[in-house]
This record gives structure tokens, C-alpha cells and sequence, in this order.
């Protein structure tokens, strides 16, 4: 993992020291609410519906157990014990109070964690695939690249004041598992014909009111120009992108008013003239960063495991979590745990401070000390020996922790909703909490497979019920709460944005719905197939038809 | 208004060509244009003032000026808003880019939480309401020790022995900014 040096923690200081300045000029009534906004968003503080909610960074997704336990001891102490994570790995908390404020900013700076750029109209805090360095699948940890962006992008001069919100993804697989073309900017690592590594450079994805899936403005960019091309494109947008209108501010809007060709040259020409600058990555700094994230020290285990395998035989419950929530690790003998943050009827996301402090805890016992946070609102354990997951598995039980749901109906994307946001349309927490009800039978949920189903209150998209295979969304019709169904979404490399099946149901009717479409596609599935080869393969038309076929 | 520069308190001396109309003004008066005004008149200007300052508006391409940048003593870049920030690569552009060595001043609305991120850019002086807030202002400037990317570097904090004479007040040869120094590149 990164550790801060002497710098970082002195910048870290500064900046806390500057916020609580500004929180007291604010109390003085020497800003004004309009001035202090920007300011407080900067530092992930947004006034909400009922409160305060305050939006702390996990840089793309990476946490010790330290940190996590630190996470539950602010829910705990300035908060009503719970916190929520986002689909941007982050952590929301809902109650909080502005004076209490600085004081929470110098407890997560105790243990090198910020707010900064959680919010704004700025380089928002970098995500990344969950199972960056440890994956089986991975071309490169993508980790060291996220923690150079992340130092970069932190109170850029230039890029502080952009026309909007600026969020960038990266992934170091072929299967995307950071939703990279649903970003302003995403980063693909890629292998070319050389065997070199670099990145394929994505621009103009994002979600919102304009869903656009992000187009390729390069295929290959070698690793040492990751940063002037990020800034060639940075300030290609800063000058150009829209300001007159907030929602034609996003740079996706730009690309596709110039075009995608246009786009690219305008950057390429820019890069140009700063390629060699001091923003060129040396060998040595990139090795500095890359020290951070140099694989522990593995035990050497060979497979198959014996005792892993002889518990999944005796175990039945156990065996279908491993079915569900394990990802193969780089590492003979280890795999990757997805815990489940969506029990049934639970609200998707939520922790509470002793979740939080068990998942340290369980962290530091079974795995080296690490977890994750995934953007489907889930935490991982990255570095699990097989012959311990069995105990893992019954110590998660016991915090109501083992659901074995990864990936299925149930492991719903939700927004906070109207419960929360002063955006929101409709609620969105109780939909996808009658939803994981209604599904909540694990041999259903396996007969129907794999799926995803995701939920915002509004348009924003805040739960990318855009690319949900089942997308929900809130909508107000006439002062009532109403909800959108679309499918087709995708969020991976194949990334696709759902088609709206029809006029909209108010909430009692939403489950229905989705039962609807489910049982449309059990009748109509072949062999093998998911819920989204069956929609590639036949459309959206049968599934219209059964569902509005009483209407 | 008053303007802040090196740490001090300056007055604005630039006239606005507009108001007072080109005859009003005398060869010794430093003068104010648009880029309109200067692309229409650019050689009338140069013969019949000394000192000229042009003002960009946000949308004003920076490149524009590029290649007029000898004749031109301070620009003056305009935040209709402070959280517009196009005016930060106009800024590093002309001071980065093309090299400009006379005076980028902010004006507009700008708040003193912007200072280091202006100065990091190469804006060198800013407009303010007050000139009580010279304070505010110097402490912002020291706010943070480094910084974690490369871009301009931030002039040493207000210093009683900074060169004060007129000669090089406003638009002159001061503001030695090098180009792309890193303060503390963190990596
Ligand atoms: C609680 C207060 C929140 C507010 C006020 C808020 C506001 C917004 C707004 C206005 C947008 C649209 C931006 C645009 O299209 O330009 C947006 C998009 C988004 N938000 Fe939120 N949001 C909130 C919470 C969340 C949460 C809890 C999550 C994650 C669960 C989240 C993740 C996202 C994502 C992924 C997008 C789409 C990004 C894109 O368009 O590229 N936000 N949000
Ligand atoms: S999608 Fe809408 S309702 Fe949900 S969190 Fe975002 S802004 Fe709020």
C-alpha cells in the first residue's frame, strides 16, 4: 500500500488547517454561502436533505485495516454509526456537523486518509478496478498508476475551478471491472506489440441526464507520458468545455459537439508541446511509487488446497459462497473475498461501525491486513489463504457479513434516494431493499445467474441504473414517486447503455416488474445464457410485451 | 481597487482606452485595450503609447497575443466568477508557454483561497475590494510548502528588501518566473 512520507503528511496537515480556516470565516460571515460551497465541496462536504454528509476518498479503493477501523470510529463517534459506500469507492456520511468537521479531516489524516476532491468541479478522487494487484487476470497493477494520478490531480493549480466534475477510471485487465468507458476519462492498461506496457486513453464516457459510453482517443500511451497527456486533456477541456450550462458542462458534451477526431487531434497537439516537460515520468519515480505496492510476502501453498475443498464438500452454504464471492488470485493457495455489503432487505452499501471495526479486523487476521472497496458497493479482502476461508466465511456470518450474492440479483447498486439527497425524485434505498427481499432465495438467484441491477433516485445516475442489465430509475410524475425500467445496460469493456422499456410504475408496482422481467427471460433464456445474452440475443421487445401486457 | 503584488499593496494604473478615447489620452498615459481593440490597431497603439496592457476575456484564445507578446507590458486576465477557472490556462499558458515575462494580473472575482493556485499558474498580481485584506491575502500565500505537480514556481513570500522602484512597477521587467520549476515534486 501507498504510505505517505513526510511530505504528504505535512500537505495533508495544511490543507485541514486551511478548511478549518475556512469553516471559520464562514461561521464569521466573512464568506459567503455562495464562496464557501465550492470550497467545502473540495473538501467533500455537500449539505443534504436533513444534514451535513461528508464524502471521504479511498483512493481507488485501497484501505488498511487501520484505516478501516478508523472509518468505523468516526461513524461512531460523529456520526449514528454507520457509513455508506459509494459506487465511486468512497464513503459517505450522512449526519455530520459542520463545526465537526476539521476534527474529522485530522482523524483521517492521522491515518493518511482525505476528503479532498470528493466532490467540486475538479479531478474527483481516481477509481480503480477492486482487484488491482492481485487478480489473475491483471496485464499490470494498476494501483501505481492511480496513486500518481491521485498526487497529481491533488489541488492542481490549473484544474481546480473546471466547467464540472472531472472522474477518471482505470484498469489494468482486459475485463473492466471499473466501468472505464463511463468516465471522463478512462485508462485501460494495454500490452503492444513490443510487450511494453502503456494505456489506451478513453474520453468523454459519464452517465447523468447524457449517458455516453467513452470513445478511444488512443490506443497506445507509453507509461511515461501518462501525466502531460492527462494535462493536454485536462486543459483542452478547461478552455473549451462549456460553462453557460450545467448540464452541457460534462467534457463529454465537448467531444461529442467537436467530435471524437477533432478531439483527439486538439489533445495530441497539446501533448506535443508538453510531452518532455517536467511532467514526464522518470524510471526512478515511477519505481518510488511502485515500491508502495510491491506484492507481500506470500506463503507458498500448493494446489488444490485440501482442507478448502473438503469443507466446500461438507458444507453446502459454505460452497455456494464460494461460488458466488471468490475471485481467483495471482497467488497459488490464495483467493480474492468479495463480502457482501447486501443482505437481504438491507440497505446496499451500509456498514456499521462494528461491521467496520470486524472487517479490520478480519482484514488483519486472514488477510495481510488489506481490503477494498468495489464500486458495486462491496468490500474485498484481497489476499485470503484458502485454507482459511472457511473460517473467514463462519467469522463474516457472524456480522451478518456472508451473504453469498456477488453478482446476482440481489447485489443491487443503490443511490441514497430521496432518504438522503436533495436531488433525488423517488426513493431508492426502499426499492432495492423490496427487491433483495423478493429475490432473496439463493437457490432462485442462482437458477437466474448472473445480473446486475442497479438504482437511482434521479437522473443524475448516481447508482448507473444506466448500465444496470436492469436499470431503475426515479422519476416524479405529478408529485408521485415513479420508476423507470430500462435493460440492456453494461458497465464493463462492453459497456452499453440500456434501452427504456416503457411508461414508468409507481413504487408498489416495481417488484412486480422486475418478477416480470425475470420470469420473461427464465422462459425465454437458451442453454446457458445470462439475463444480458438473452436481451443481446432477442431485444427488448418480448420483455416489453409481458410487461405491459396487463396495462 | 487596489492591487496585490509581491506582497504590497499597488494601485492600478491602467486606463481603460474605451472610456477615455484614444485622443484623451497622452503617449506617457499606460493604456488598456481589449483584444479587439488591439487586433484593430495594433501598430496605432504601439506608435502612440508607451505602456499597454490588454485585457482577455475567458472565451479570448491566449494564443491570440502569442506572437505580440514584446509589445505588450501586462495582461489582464477577468474571473466573471471566481469558480470560472479558464483563466488559470490562459494564464500558464502565456507565462508556461509563450514565454511572457510582464505582469498577469486576475481581476474579477477571485477569493484568497485561489492565490497559490494563481501564482503556481503565473498570475503575479490580483485585484482586490480591499486593501485590508493584504493580510489575508500573504497568508494564503504561504498556506501550503509544496506542492505535488510540476507547474510554476510561487515568487518568495512579501520581503522587505523586493527591488520597490517604479522602474519596474507595473508591467515591467520584474516577476522572474522560470518556467515548469517544480516547487516540491513529491514523487
Ligand atoms: C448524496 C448526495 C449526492 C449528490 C448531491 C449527487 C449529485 C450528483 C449529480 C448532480 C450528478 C450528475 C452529474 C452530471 O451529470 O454532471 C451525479 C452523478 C453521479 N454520482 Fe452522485 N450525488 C450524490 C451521491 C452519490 C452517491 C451516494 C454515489 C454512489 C453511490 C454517487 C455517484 C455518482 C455517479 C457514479 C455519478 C455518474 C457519474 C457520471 O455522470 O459520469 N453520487 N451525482
Ligand atoms: S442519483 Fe439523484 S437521488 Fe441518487 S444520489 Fe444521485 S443525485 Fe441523489
Amino acid at each position: 500500500m501507498y504510505q505517505y512520507n513526510e511530505f504528504d503528511h505535512a500537505f495533508l496537515k495544511d490543507r485541514t488547517a486551511e478548511f478549518r480556516d475556512q469553516v471559520a470565516r464562514r461561521l464569521a460571515g466573512e464568506l459567503t454561502e455562495d464562496e464557501f460551497k465550492p470550497l467545502r465541496l473540495m473538501n467533500g462536504l455537500y449539505l443534504q436533505l436533513h444534514a451535513y454528509m461528508l464524502r471521504v476518498a479511498i483512493p481507488y479503493g485501497t484501505l488498511s485495516a487501520k484505516q478501516m477501523r478508523q472509518l468505523g470510529m468516526i461513524a461512531k463517534r460523529w456520526d449514528r454509526d454507520w457509513g455508506h459506500f459509494t459506487t465511486r469507492q468512497n464513503i459517505q456520511y450522512n449526519w455530520i456537523k459542520l463545526d465537526d468537521v476539521p476534527d474529522i479531516l485530522d482523524a483521517l489524516a492521522e491515518v493518511e486518509m482525505h476528503a479532498i476532491q470528493t466532490s467540486g468541479n475538479c479531478i474527483r478522487n481516481v477509481t480503480a478496478d477492486q482487484f488491482a494487484g492481485v487478480a489473475a487476470d491483471e496485464i499490470e497493477d494498476s494501483r501505481v498508476w492511480a496513486e500518481i494520478i491521485r498526487q497529481w490531480s491533488t489541488l492542481h493549480p490549473e484544474f481546480t475551478f473546471l466547467p464540472r466534475k472531472f472522474k477518471i477510471a482505470i484498469t489494468g485487465s482486459e475485463h473492466d471491472r471499473a466501468a472505464v468507458k463511463l468516465h471522463d476519462i478512462g485508462l485501460r492498461m494495454r500490452r503492444n506489440e513490443a510487450g511494453e506496457t502503456g494505456f489506451e486513453v478513453i474520453v468523454g464516457g459519464g452517465q447523468g441526464r447524457t449517458p455516453i459510453v467513452g470513445e478511444t482517443i488512443r490506443d497506445f500511451l507509453p507509461k511515461q507520458h501518462l501525466l502531460s497527456y492527462l494535462e493536454a486533456i485536462l486543459r483542452t477541456y478547461n478552455l473549451l468545455g462549456r460553462r453557460d450550462n450545467l448540464y452541457k458542462a460534462r467534457i463529454k458534451i465537448l467531444v461529442a459537439a467537436v467530435g471524437i477526431e477533432k478531439f483527439a487531434e486538439m489533445v495530441e497537439e497539446e501533448w506535443l508541446e508538453i510531452k518532455d516537460s517536467a511532467l514526464a515520468l522518470e524510471p526512478e519515480q515511477i519505481r518510488a511509487i511502485e515500491e508502495h505496492f510491491a506484492p507481500p510476502q506470500y506463503e507458498t501453498i500448493a494446489e488444490p488446497v485440501a482442507g478448502f475443498d473438503a469443507a466446500r464438500f461438507t458444507d453446502p452454504a459454505f460452497a455456494a459462497w464460494t461460488r458466488t464471492n471468490l475471485f481467483p488470485h495471482k497467488q497459488p493457495g490464495y483467493a480474492v473475498v468479495t463480502v457482501s455489503l447486501k443482505p437481504a432487505g438491507g440497505v446496499p452499501g451500509d456498514a456499521t461501525s462494528a461491521q467496520m471495526e470486524a472487517l479490520a479486523d478480519l482484514a488483519e487476521k486472514y488477510s495481510l491486513g488489506e481490503l477494498r472497496i468495489a464500486h458495486e458497493q462491496n468490500v474485498v479482502l484481497p489476499d485470503v489463504r484458502k485454507q482459511d476461508l472457511h473460517r473467514l466465511w463462519q467469522e463474516l456470518g457472524e456480522q451478518g457479513l456472508a451473504d453469498a450474492n456477488i453478482g446476482l440479483i440481489t447485489d443491487i447498486i443503490s443511490c441514497p434516494g430521496l432518504d438522503y439527497c436533495n436531488l433525488a425524485n423517488a426513493r431508492a434505498i426502499p426499492i432495492a431493499q423490496r427487491i433483495s427481499r423478493h429475490f432473496a432465495d439463493p437457490a432462485l438467484q442462482s437458477e437466474i445467474g448472473p445480473i446486475t441491477l442497479n438504482i437511482s433516485g434521479c437522473i443524475n445516475a448516481c447508482g448507473h441504473h444506466h448500465v444496470g442489465n436492469i436499470g431503475i430509475l426515479g422519476v416524479d410524475k405529478k408529485g408521485v414517486e415513479h420508476y423507470q425500467i430500462t435493460i440492456g445496460g453494461i458497465a464493463d469493456e462492453n459497456a452499453a447503455v440500456g434501452r427504456i422499456l416503457g411508461p414508468s410504475f409507481p413504487a408498489e408496482e416495481v417488484v412486480d416488474a422486475i418478477d416480470t422481467l425475470i420470469a420473461t427471460f427464465r422462459k425465454i433464456r437458451e442453454e446457458g445464457e445470462t439475463f444480458i445474452d438473452t436481451v443481446q440475443r432477442v431485444g427488448i421487445q418480448p420483455f416489453k410485451e409481458t410487461l405491459y401486457a396487463n396495462h | 481597487m487596489p492591487i496585490i503584488k509581491n506582497g504590497r499593496i499597488e494601485e492600478n494604473v491602467w486606463v481603460p482606452l474605451g472610456e477615455e478615447g484614444d485622443g484623451a489620452l497622452d503617449r506617457a498615459t499606460p493604456v488598456l485595450v481589449s483584444l479587439g481593440e488591439w487586433k484593430a490597431g495594433k501598430q496605432t497603439l504601439m506608435a502612440n503609447f508607451e505602456r499597454r496592457a490588454i485585457r482577455l476575456e475567458n472565451a479570448d484564445a491566449a494564443e491570440e497575443i502569442r506572437e505580440d507578446l514584446d509589445a505588450i507590458d501586462a495582461v489582464i486576465l477577468f474571473f466573471p466568477k471566481f469558480n470560472d477557472g479558464r483563466a488559470f490556462s490562459q494564464a500558464r499558458l502565456l507565462r508556461d508557454r509563450y514565454g511572457f515575462k510582464g505582469e498577469i494580473r486576475a481581476t474579477g472575482h477571485v477569493i484568497q483561497d485561489q492565490y497559490l493556485f494563481l501564482q503556481r499558474c503565473g498570475v503575479d498580481a490580483v485585484e482586490v475590494p480591499d486593501e485590508n485584506l493584504l493580510d489575508a491575502w500573504n497568508r494564503a500565500h504561504k498556506r501550503f510548502k509544496g506542492y505535488y505537480q510540476p507547474a510554476l514556481a510561487v515568487p518568495a513570500g512579501p520581503s522587505e528588501d523586493r527591488p520597490s522602484d517604479g522602474s519596474v512597477g507595473h508591467g515591467g521587467a520584474y516577476s522572474r518566473v522560470e518556467p515548469a520549476v517544480l516547487a516540491s515534486w513529491a514523487y
